[in-house]
């Protein structure tokens, strides 16, 4: 059994997955790249994330390096774009990326993506299904031994624009020292960004967000979740005991992040006010590397006020409860959509904020959603989309809550790739993506990149509703999800990221299958028009016809255009399905010969597997041309024929006068040579012969 | 009455005309019977076989007369060249009239016209006949070539559309045209 790998930088990949095979080798080892060898008996439990398996890993000789492998999920995008980012980090308190690449996993029969890292990082310094975490460490270890080396890895994480989206205790490794002691940040890319960090070391719009929802975040989350993780490392006990995760957001929302991580714990002297920069829940007022730095050099920064969240005057009852904050409003409005929009549309919403809160942005804000909501039309999600709008404005950076899906905008794609592989409801997706109820959340955030988002929002919307071959929901994972691997039912077993992956699938594909297999369906379609436009693209007219020889060429023509562009070695297995696919084509031909001649010449590419060179056999448009001409002027000369044939028929029915016309003409013409021979004789002998 | 209609009658039978020119022909071959009579006394007698040819040749083109006729006349120049090389012409030509090997010899000249015109005609068209067949062979060999390599649709015994298919619907076409 064999598959593709790839190396590690995404540049090579292509070369290095045609290249390279990775085979399971007896004893249970899996290869990977022909030198790590992973162990699959061999599961290292501890550094589990989630659905995420740990194996022991082997590089060369069995006496090499310990490596430890994260076999990755296919619902759960890998990171793998982030990688090079990753992999340029040199840091000694960073888990080290070795190896990625696909391996095939004998247990799910189909690839899986896995990196592998050294195994150098130690223990967790807590489980990762610890309920309540509170380690009692002592400040000074805490400031010498962990946040010293964690700011220089925040700072390289900065400084090359990734957001690591798993600091937390759970994810810190001890190094093979006492706890406290030393600290080796483990690894991030296995999962999407934040799926596996608890909600406790998130900021509270994130956390309020389903963990797959969440986005990548950015520097300022890694360091909200870094204090939240000295939170937990210096607290003696947890003060939320008990109590579920949405408690404590509302805690979060009412009393602030540090009082809610810490209580009633004292902690005194520099820490105290790192602790207090670090878990601002405003991003804009929370501690930059910068001001970590200049307070590491001895500068003590005046604490900011953090600007005190709105409260109400009166409460207003929702769900038989009383709300006075619009956080907390806006934080459970979807629970009751139905109650929400009599809320909104009998106007009481906007006399509590006019007259109870007071503050003019949420006004405004309502304003600008109550417009919008002018917009929508009645009926169907109305109340649900309703709701997003009005929350949004009571909360700016509250995450998208419709119906039963949360996310920030940012996590869409890998949100919506997870519930598309796990068969989960999908409708309230495709909602988002068709009704335009997002662009204002998307306005109204303060942390996000809008334009962009806005853009590839707008895009999807374009194709979701369109029924073309490459639009449809299926495209609109490959746009909100660039990371996502080719989802197509046919590539079940295969992990495909690039376009070179699909080519090497396909090949492994037709060459276990040589008779008439479907390569291209709506998946494949649009993620290859997502990933390159021109290989796919100009051909999609002809591929969504019902003729199969113009399907035939435009699949040969798409299959030859990649091969081109990329530069790729031969495929005769791909060829040869190729081949098989045409006769429709060479039955297009008039002439057989013409056909023949063409087939011969396709057959030849197909064992070299040249692409180009049978596509270019087809690519005249006067080849045709040619053909139905010389194909007309056949047929006027077989009428000829006919006409000849008749005409001698004719002729010859006529019996023992045929050609007796002719014949006498020829007697004529002998008579009169031989009297002309009688004459002349006569002639010579009567006056000189004597 | 009657007589109108008799007149009428007469009119419209058409009275074969012999033109200036034919006639010019025959008082200058009269003349030239006159004037060279041992010569024409021998051609007259002696091309007898071909005027008779010329009635009973119902042949366009009067192919088998002139064959009959060119060797006949060869017959007779052989005799002619002698009247025309003699100072007693009439005397020479009632001589060669009066013997009978004059007459076989001329008149087998003619027979051999006749036997060439047959031999010819029978040999010719033995081999145009041949020919024929095998044309018709070569024929059905290339129609066949032809549907081997442009399929059985280039006889144009089925419509076919502007590309050269086959309609699936020809009823349409010829309700449409």
């Amino acid at each position: 059994m064999s598959n593709t790998a790839e190396s590690i930088d995404t540049d090579k990949s292509e070369k290095d997955t045609t290249s390279s095979e990775n085979t399971i080798s007896g004893n249970d080892e899996i290869i990977l790249n022909g030198d790590f060898r992973i162990r699959v008996e061999e599961p290292l439990s501890y550094l589990d994330k989630g659905k995420i398996r740990a194996y022991r890993t082997i590089r060369g000789s069995r006496h090499g390096a310990n490596l430890f492998a994260l076999v990755c999920d296919r619902s759960m995008t890998p990171r793998f774009l982030s990688k090079t980012k990753y992999m340029a980090i040199v840091n000694p308190n960073l888990c080290k990326l070795v190896q990625s690449g696909k391996v095939f996993w004998p247990s799910h029969q189909q690839e899986r993506y896995c990196f592998i890292y050294e195994d150098t990082v130690g223990n967790p310094y807590i489980k990762q299904d610890e309920k309540n975490p509170a380690l009692g460490w002592k400040p000074e270890n805490v400031l010498s031994n962990i946040v010293a080396p964690m700011v220089t890895v925040l700072r390289d994480l900065r400084n090359k624009e990734l957001a690591h989206g798993e600091i937390w205790p759970g994810n810190m490794f001890d190094g093979g020292a006492k706890p406290g002691q030393k600290i080796n940040l483990g690894e991030c890319l296995a999962l999407p960004a934040s799926s596996n960090l608890p909600s406790l070391y998130e900021p509270i719009e994130r956390a309020l967000a389903d963990p797959m929802g969440r986005g990548p975040g950015d520097i300022s989350d890694d360091l909200y979740s870094f204090g939240a993780s000295l939170a937990v490392m210096l607290r003696s006990e947890d003060p939320m005991n008990g109590v579920s995760d949405s408690k404590v957001i509302e805690c979060k929302i009412e009393k602030g992040s540090y009082a809610t991580l810490l209580g009633k714990e004292r902690l005194s002297g520099a820490i105290l006010e790192l602790l207090r920069g670090l878990l601002y829940d405003d991003p804009v007022q929370r501690w930059t590397i910068e001001d970590i730095e200049a307070w590491q050099d001895g500068r003590r920064l005046s604490p900011k006020q953090s600007p005190k969240r709105a409260k109400a005057t009166r409460p207003i009852m929702f769900m038989n409860e009383k709300y006075i904050r619009p956080e907390l409003l806006a934080k459970d409005l979807f629970l009751d959509p139905d109650e929400a929009a009599k809320l909104i549309d009998n106007n009481e919403m906007d006399q509590w904020v006019e007259r109870a809160i007071e503050d003019k942005t949420i006004k405004n804000r309502l304003e600008q959603a109550t417009q919008d909501i002018s917009g929508y039309e009645r009926g169907g999600s109305y109340n649900n989309r309703a709701t997003v709008a009005v929350a949004h404005a009571l909360y700016a950076d509250c995450c998208v809550q419709y119906k039963d899906i949360q996310f920030q905008p940012q996590g869409f794609g890998k949100y919506l790739t997870y519930a598309y592989v796990q068969n989960i409801d999908i409708d309230p997706y495709v909602d988002v993506i068709k009704y335009n109820f997002i662009t204002p959340v998307i306005r109204e955030s303060r942390s996000l990149d809008k334009g962009i988002l806005s853009s590839t929002f707008e895009h999807a919307r374009n194709f979701i509703k369109q029924k073309g071959l490459s639009a449809g929901l299926e495209r609109c994972i490959y746009i909100l999800n660039p990371e996502a691997p080719c989802l197509s039912p046919i590539l079940d077993k295969y992990y495909v990221q690039t376009t070179a992956d699909m080519m090497n699938a396909f090949e492994s594909i037709c060459e276990k299958s040589s008779k008439a297999t479907i390569l291209f369906d709506r998946h494949v379609i649009s993620f290859l028009s997502v990933k390159d436009r021109q290989n796919i693209d100009p051909y999609l007219s002809e591929l969504s016809l019902n003729d199969p020889r113009k399907k035939a060429l435009a699949q040969l023509k798409i299959l030859a255009t990649i091969q081109k562009r990329l530069g790729l070695d031969g495929y005769p297995a791909i060829t040869q399905w190729a081949l098989n696919n045409f006769s429709s084509v060479f039955e297009r031909f008039h002439d057989s010969e013409k056909s023949n001649s063409l087939k011969q010449q396709a057959e030849k590419m197909a064992r070299d597997g040249d692409l180009k060179g049978f596509a270019a056999l087809f690519d005249n448009p006067k080849l045709y041309e040619h053909d139905v001409d010389a194909f007309f002027q056949a047929k006027e000369h077989y009428q000829k024929l006919v006409d000849e044939r008749n005409l001698i028929e004719k002729e010859l029915s006529k019996g023992d006068r045929y050609g007796r016309n002719t014949g006498r003409q020829i007697a004529s013409v002998i008579s009169m040579i031989i009297s002309f021979l009688i004459m002349i004789v006569a002639v010579y002998k009567a006056f000189l012969g004597g | 009455m009657a007589k109108k209609k008799n007149n009428k009658k007469s009119k419209n039978i058409k009275k074969p005309k012999i033109s200036f020119k034919a006639l010019f022909l025959f008082f200058l071959a009269i003349i030239g019977c006159i004037l060279y009579l041992p010569t024409a006394i021998l051609f007259i007698v002696g091309m007898l076989p071909t005027f008779v040819s010329y009635i009973t040749d119902t042949q366009t083109g009067k192919n088998k007369t002139f064959t009959i006729g060119a060797i006949n006349f060869s017959g007779c120049f052989y005799y002619l060249v002698h009247i025309w090389n003699t100072s007693h012409p009439m005397d020479v030509a009632m001589n060669y009239l009066s013997n009978p090997m004059t007459i076989v010899v001329i008149y087998s000249a003619a027979g051999l016209g006749y036997v060439i015109n047959y031999v010819a005609t029978v040999i010719v068209s033995s081999i145009l006949r041949q020919k024929g067949l095998l044309r018709l062979e070569k024929i059905e060999e290339r129609k066949r070539k032809l549907e081997e390599r442009w399929g059985e649709k280039v006889n144009g015994e089925r419509p076919l559309d502007g590309q050269g298919f086959l309609l699936e619907n020809p009823d349409n076409l010829e309700e449409s045209a």
